[in-house]
């Protein structure tokens, strides 16, 4: 009987009986058949149950199908929780995350290159602020690797002119010098100006521009390093360089991070969270 | 109108020419809907959310078999259904069958002494042969009701259920044994010339 008989030989006579058997396969059965009563038996056993089911009666469906279309756009307000739509939302989701996670660990790393950068800055913010004066030496470009920004910068500050302009001025660039490092990931690097030095160039010295050399003093040649909203800002520069708005921008550097990750946290769970309820209703 | 000739109009929008096919298929559906899941209010859901997929797919049928491509959205949604309900907290009571596999049939439980032979004194052959298919794994009962109880080729077969032909051949085999050796507890009720003896029917 069918019971004694192997997986293999039920898929042999399982194919044949439907006709799926093909060459030497089927003739290699068909010999087999002739000789072996069991076998033949099993396949006769297998015949029956084949027609028994295809015999079986057919339900008349309850009623007809067809479509209307007040079903269809009644379906389609249901479009929200599609799996398709699900899995648009999900996928979105996911893009946004990754666009925001890219974002925020390349500013994150442009902000550590550009460390080296921003702290002569603040120093040199500091010595101008010491002195009221801002002046690179002559014909120089800052150099942010400088060893010894301070001392630098104070003594280039010492032989130059002081000016109420040059001390607004400075001030503008205490307030800005901090938010350089941030800045200065979006900003695009501008290629080396005149007089630019092209080591701080290379370390993405963004947002370089040619100040007005007039405004500081007539000795005061070359090229400062200063934000393109220094100007603008040096009217309210004086009260920006207060101890207690350093604080506040402190704050106010953390809050945007601080956002940040609440937006990817919520982008992680959103794109989780509409990918298992696709899942549950899995499209064709 | 010829199939094909329906199935472009039904793409350009012509809801008239998508219900000619509605009407020459969805009796195959909803019978497959109904061996698949033994409900037939859930087999007339089934059927109904399968058409409208289809519909608002039909820009997906890249040709070849009309009946395989619906059937497979028909068996789909049946999955997707079984699914649901296996998640029911009665589905946390489903066993195993003898060789380990899953019972996958939400009336395992409905009579858990009843033996095939207790029950073929108070069902008709008819439920008897529903009620073996349910027994059977979710792959073989598919299998089963595509190519033995429906018709379909193993071809279209193995495209409604995404499967290589190997596959359904194969799911078809062990499906049809597990059937006969459920269907022998019924011996009694198969007419003479189906009874699932070795001799030749007819």
């Amino acid at each position: 009987m069918s019971n004694n008989i192997s997986r293999r030989d039920m898929e042999v006579l399982s194919a044949y009986l439907d006709g799926e058997l093909k060459g030497a396969e089927r003739d290699k059965l068909e010999l087999r058949l002739q000789s072996d009563p069991e076998l033949n038996a099993s396949l006769n056993e297998l015949r029956n149950m084949k027609s028994l089911l295809r015999s079986s009666p057919q339900a008349s469906p309850p009623r007809h199908f067809t479509l209307s279309e007040d079903m269809l756009a009644e379906t389609s307000r249901s479009f929200w929780g599609s799996a398709f739509s699900l899995n648009l939302v999900s996928a979105v989701a996911s893009v946004l995350l990754v666009v925001v996670l890219i974002g925020d660990i390349g500013g994150f790393a442009a902000s550590r290159e550009l460390t080296s950068l921003s702290a002569p800055a603040e120093a040199f913010a500091d010595s101008e602020e010491s002195t009221g004066v801002i002046s690179p030496a002559s014909g120089e470009a800052i150099k942010p690797q400088a060893d010894e920004p301070d001392q630098e910068l104070a003594d280039d500050a010492l032989a130059d002119l002081q000016t109420e302009d040059a001390e607004a001025n400075a001030a503008a660039r205490s307030e800005d010098s901090e938010e350089d490092a941030d800045l200065a990931a979006e900003a695009v690097s501008e290629p080396a100006a005149d007089g630019v030095d092209q080591a701080a160039a290379e370390e993405g010295a963004a947002a370089e521009s040619e100040s007005s050399q007039d405004e500081f003093s007539e000795d005061a040649v070359g090229e400062v390093f200063q934000e393109p909203t220094a100007s603008p800002l040096a009217p309210i520069a004086e009260s920006a360089a207060e101890p207690n708005e350093k604080v506040q921008e402190t704050r106010s550097d953390v809050q945007p991070i601080l956002l940040l990750r609440v937006i990817e946290i919520l982008l992680a769970a959103i794109a989780l969270a509409f990918a298992l309820f696709a899942r549950r209703r899995r499209a064709i | 109108m010829n199939e094909q000739e329906l199935i472009q109009a039904a793409r350009a929008g012509d809801l008239d020419s998508f219900n000619h096919l509605v009407l020459d298929y969805e009796g195959l559906a909803y019978n497959v809907a109904l061996r698949l899941l033994g409900d037939p209010a859930a087999a007339e859901d089934a059927t109904q959310d399968a058409f409208i997929s289809a519909y608002r797919n039909l820009k997906r049928y890249r040709g070849g078999s009309f009946k395989a491509w619906l059937m497979r959205i028909v068996t789909n949604g049946c999955y997707d259904e079984l699914r649901r309900q296996a998640r029911k907290p009665i589905a946390a009571l489903e066993g195993k069958s003898q060789d380990g596999e899953e019972i996958e049939s939400p009336s395992w439980l409905s009579d858990p002494g009843e033996s095939p032979e207790e029950l073929a004194q108070r069902v008709e052959l008819g439920e008897a042969i529903q009620d073996c298919l349910r027994r059977l794994e979710l792959d073989f009962r598919t299998a089963l009701v595509l190519v033995d109880v429906q018709g379909l080729d193993y071809a279209e077969a193995a495209a409604a259920m995404d499967k290589p032909l190997g596959t359904l051949k194969s799911r078809l085999a062990r499906g049809r044994q597990r059937m006969q050796d459920c269907l022998r507890g019924f011996e009694e009720l198969l007419p003479t010339r189906y009874r699932l003896s070795g001799e030749q029917s007819l």
